[in-house]
């Protein structure tokens, strides 16, 4: 298969595109309040665990019924709406006070981490403590248990997932661009990150403007984890300590300091992360007529990327283009 | 209308200004000068509220608003440009305007910007060019009018005229004035340019690390030898 | 009533996360190195002793008795494994395997036991080529510590871990296990067994021994981490961190310190990894290196203790470590308590409250600390550390 087919093409897309989306909330409260959120992850865990539970209590009834696919619909923005209170829990509850107090950039990523182991032994309590039935079916969870594939035109049969993640990225982005050239709201959060202290001498509400940061971060990644429920098969709170790493990979990929070069970086880093090792694996048997498995690596892959950027452009993102977004 | 009494002011643990206390009156020019480093800056924003005030009161007609937060001081009706970083380069002309206003509401906002446009009409020319393009000149006009979209009562400039070339500076000044002749505004000046500026000034201070060595009529100052020789240039 | 052994063991736990946070606080307290890659430090210990000291063992016994080895790895079970493989082959790629591994292993160890050449071999093996290992991920650390600014850094060695531990090794099943779990090989010769059997403990002689080289190890440690405390080059490595001015001055001797304690520490962590592998632990598997365990808990240790402290963080980690333990015994306790009034019914639960009490115990106390005793609940001296105390005390009391 070393011309990849459509389907590859498209489920690697819709990896590309959650990670987009992940990477991106991930900038986002980097540029508004510098901190590097290690409990992102485990957001997008609780999206899918969200759409999951819906699923088996809501529209498991729904099987046959043509409403069955507004799922795609009520469940990212049900997620959304869980996990952006969820973030602006911990940004109220923990990094604020933090920051008010004058913690340093290290002490506000262990804060993270530690926020993140809380919340993700948290879920998994949750998940244990909900009826054996459904945690196994939460667990197990994969496209083939809730979803039918559809017919598309010129595509074939596919599962219809696969295109509702790209678009829901591509509609997130646009929306995003919108909301922060054509919105007041939104134009005073690029003030914001550019020149906080400016911004408060002329009367923007600064710390509103984190707030929101932080709810639309958690949002977005609620909404990325509400699709990729059906596509990372298996979810469960642990795949969060590992899947962290590519989203960081995506965001400093994009450069950290750009939200359109998180949605791009991310869905780089993603969609590499599906098809660069099963391409290398099918060259390497189209050579030597071996099979090897590279997709348990698959995550080296991001790993090698962030690595490559830090340390080919350390300029670009260390140097002088950060100054102008640091905190005074 | 302005008053301060005995602030203190510093960042984190720098101690910076001490015990300074003045008051501007309304409709007048203060101006405070003195050497580079001495904590003018620090003062400001220290009455801003962006500096850590240590002791010491803000009272803003008969208020005390030492612990308002920056972002609220602009709804007293205290516009302040501070000396460096005093727009938004990564925004066009125009967003940084629209942000000048934020919360006034559009139609007023509209009204404001074009007011501003009139007075300036240089900056309607880049309207929408990212702030960053702008030249020194432009870029201070901008600052300046930020600071006017919400038609303050009481004007901080911290050294709006530095970089500026000559002329361009002395309009400036010029339109300083004209701020507190035709517009009633009252107006805190701190100005490199200390001759200059304290030919327009009612009153002055100046300030020598952190400390206020004059308090009094800007031409008392401008007259006092000693003091102009040592501090300010002036022969 | 609780077993000796089983003490011992939990006591030999401590040890090596007293090793660990001691070889952290180098690292972070006093070089400023944000070092969220802790876990791939230890687990290069324990992967010389799960991975490569078999090997190396097997190999030494090619040459010193070849019929031994002949007769250990020429069995008719492994045949389905192995082919016809030539024997170094065998030793090179198929020890790993889970079936080979699980007999081969126990055989192995009693051969060593019993051949003190073979032994004392194995044994230096082990501790040099896990300090070697050790100062090259050091190296490749601060390789990444002089080019990057400190959140970045901290992201780059935790994605490093990561990827090496749980991605890499944990993958790769003919390497170290991968997916399976491998037997850590014995390396005492029978001539010190037998001495430590004659201690009236009643416990395995090699878990004796284990616990006596750890606390001989990790006094070593502290007396070192107390002389860099106590050098010219600890205070400079403190101010470095406190002071981004002195950072800039020093720039060059300060990269050179850095890489030096990267490299010590890093030696020191994969040591507390063979201790722990080689004592403590029954098996090796890179899934158990987590960041959780090998990162987290033991900057948890070093922020309770206060960083740069090394009594501080010592204290920390024995506390952490029995606060967590605690937890973990007293809350079936609890449920059953719970159940006898009727609130809990399901049995199955205390499983999981016992997996999740002692992190989300540790993440609480991270937080709180942060907030409200950020300098640790041991604060450090200005300049001054306990060995200065100390120091003042013993002049106080001489005159
Ligand atoms: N953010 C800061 N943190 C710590 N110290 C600062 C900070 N900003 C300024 N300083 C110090 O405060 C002192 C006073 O600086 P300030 O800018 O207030 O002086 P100034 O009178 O405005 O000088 P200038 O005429 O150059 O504008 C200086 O020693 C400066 O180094
Ligand atoms: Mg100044």
């Amino acid at each position: 298969m070393v011309l990849p087919s459509l389907e590859f093409l498209l489920s690697s897309a819709a990896a590309g595109a959650a990670l987009a989306l992940l990477s991106m909330g991930i900038t986002l409260t980097y540029m508004t309040t510098r901190v590097s959120n290690f409990a992102h992850a485990t957001m997008a865990i609780i999206g899918a665990v969200t759409t999951l539970l819906l699923l088996d209590r809501f529209f498991a009834g729904l099987r046959d019924s043509p409403l069955y696919y507004t799922l795609f619909l009520v469940s990212p923005l049900l997620a959304a709406v869980v996990t952006g209170a969820v973030a602006v829990i911990m940004y109220v509850t923990t990094i604020r006070p933090l920051i008010k107090k004058g913690t340093g950039l290290i002490g506000l990523m262990i804060a993270t981490l530690a926020f993140d182991i809380i919340l993700n032994n948290l879920l998994t309590l949750f998940l244990q403590l909900t009826p054996a039935q459904t945690v196994g079916r939460l667990l197990e969870a994969n496209v083939k248990g809730y979803l039918v594939p559809v017919s598309i035109p010129l595509v074939g049969y596919m599962y219809p997932h696969r295109l509702f993640l790209p678009i829901l990225a591509l509609l997130v982005g646009i929306g995003l661009h919108l909301f922060l050239t054509r919105t007041q709201f939104g134009i005073s959060m690029r003030a914001s990150i550019e020149n906080p202290q400016l911004a408060r001498i002329i009367g923007i509400n600064v710390e509103r403007v984190y707030l929101v940061s932080w709810f639309l971060s958690g949002a977005t990644a609620g909404m990325a984890g509400s699709l990729l429920a059906f596509e990372m098969p298996g979810i469960s709170p642990a795949a969060a300590y590992l899947y962290i790493v590519s989203i960081f990979a995506g965001s400093i990929v994009g450069g950290l300091n750009s939200i359109y070069g998180a949605l791009a970086g991310g869905f780089l880093v993603g969609s590499m992360e599906a098809i660069v090792p099963v391409f290398i694996s099918d060259v390497y048997q189209l050579v030597t007529g071996e099979y090897i498995d590279l997709l348990r690596y698959q995550r080296m892959f991001s790993f090698l990327l962030l690595i490559l950027v830090l340390l080919v452009a350390p300029e670009g993102l260390a140097g002088i283009k950060w100054r102008g977004i640091r905190r005074g | 209308m302005l008053r301060v009494e005995s602030l203190n002011v510093g960042y984190g643990k720098f101690h910076i200004i001490f015990d300074v206390s003045f008051e501007v009156k309304e409709r007048t020019i203060f101006t405070i000068v003195g050497p580079n480093g001495g904590g003018k800056s620090t003062l400001l924003n220290g009455i801003m509220g962006i500096a850590t005030v240590f002791s010491g009161r803000v009272l803003y007609k008969g208020q005390d608003i030492t612990r308002v937060p920056p972002h609220e001081k602009s709804k007293y009706g205290i516009g302040y440009t501070p000396q460096t970083d005093n727009i938004f380069p990564g925004l066009t002309v125009m967003e940084n305007l629209m942000m000048a206003a934020y919360g006034l509401g559009e139609s007023m906002a509209r009204d404001r910007i074009e007011k501003v446009l009139a007075y300036y009409p240089a900056l309607r020319r880049r309207i929408d060019a990212k702030a960053r393009n702008l030249s020194g000149g432009e870029r201070q006009m901008l600052a300046i009018s930020m600071n006017l979209m919400r038609d303050p009562e009481f004007i901080i400039l911290d050294e709006p005229t530095s970089g500026l070339a000559p002329i361009i500076a002395k309009d400036l000044l010029k339109r300083i004035v004209g701020m507190r002749d035709e517009l009633k505004k009252t107006i805190l000046l701190v100005e490199q340019n200390a001759k200059a500026a304290l030919e327009v000034s009612d009153d002055a201070m100046l300030l020598v690390s952190g400390r206020s060595e004059f308090i009094g009529k800007a031409q008392a100052l401008l007259k006092d030898e000693e003091l102009g020789r040592k501090y300010l240039g002036v022969k | 009533m609780v077993e000796l052994s089983a003490l011992m063991i939990e006591l030999g736990n401590i040890i090596t996360f007293v090793m660990v946070v001691l070889a952290l606080n180098l690292m972070a307290g006093f070089a400023g190195i944000p070092n969220f890659g802790m876990a791939v430090f230890v687990y290069t210990g324990a992967f010389v002793v799960g991975a490569l000291s078999v090997r190396f063992a097997l190999l030494l016994l090619a040459v010193l008795d070849p019929a031994t080895l002949e007769a250990l790895l020429n069995k008719p079970s492994y045949k389905p494994y192995v082919g016809d493989m030539s024997l170094v082959e065998i030793i090179l790629f198929k020890t790993m395997e889970p079936t080979i591994n699980r007999t081969l292993i126990p055989e192995l160890s009693s051969i060593i036991s019993q051949n003190l050449v073979l032994a004392l071999s194995v044994l230096i093996f082990t501790f040099v080529v896990a300090v070697f290992l050790g100062v090259v991920v050091g190296v490749i650390s601060s390789y990444a510590a002089v080019r990057l600014k400190e959140d970045y850094l901290a992201i780059a060695l935790l994605a490093f871990s990561e990827m090496m531990v749980q991605v890499f090794f944990a993958q790769t099943d003919s390497l170290a296990g991968g997916r399976y779990a491998i037997y850590a090989p014995n390396m005492w010769p029978s001539e010190l067994s037998s001495v430590a059997a004659a201690l009236p403990l009643g416990v395995k002689p090699e878990l004796t021994l284990g616990l006596i080289l750890a606390i001989g190890l990790a006094a070593l440690t502290y007396l070192y981490a107390e002389r860099i405390a106590n050098s010219p080059m600890g205070r400079a490595l403190r101010a470095m961190r406190d002071d981004e001015f002195v950072l800039s001055t020093y720039g060059r001797d300060i990269a050179a310190m850095r890489l030096r304690v990267m490299m010590i520490g890093g030696a020191l962590a994969a040591l507390a990894g063979v201790i722990y592998a080689m004592n403590f632990q029954p098996v090796v598997k890179a899934t158990d290196y987590t960041r959780l365990a090998w990162t987290f808990v033991p900057w948890a240790m070093m922020i309770i203790g206060g960083m740069a402290n090394n009594l501080g963080v010592v204290l920390g980690a024995v506390a952490i470590y029995v606060g967590r333990k605690a937890l973990e015994f007293a809350l079936p306790e609890l449920f059953d308590a719970l159940k006898a009034v009727g609130l809990v019914t399901e049995a199955a639960a205390v499983d999981v409250i016992r997996a999740v009490a002692p992190n989300i115990f540790v993440g609480v106390l991270i937080l709180l600390m942060l907030y409200l005793r950020p300098k640790g609940l041991v604060e450090e001296m200005p300049g001054r550390t306990l060995g200065d105390k100390l120091r003042e005390l013993k002049e106080k009391f001489s005159r």
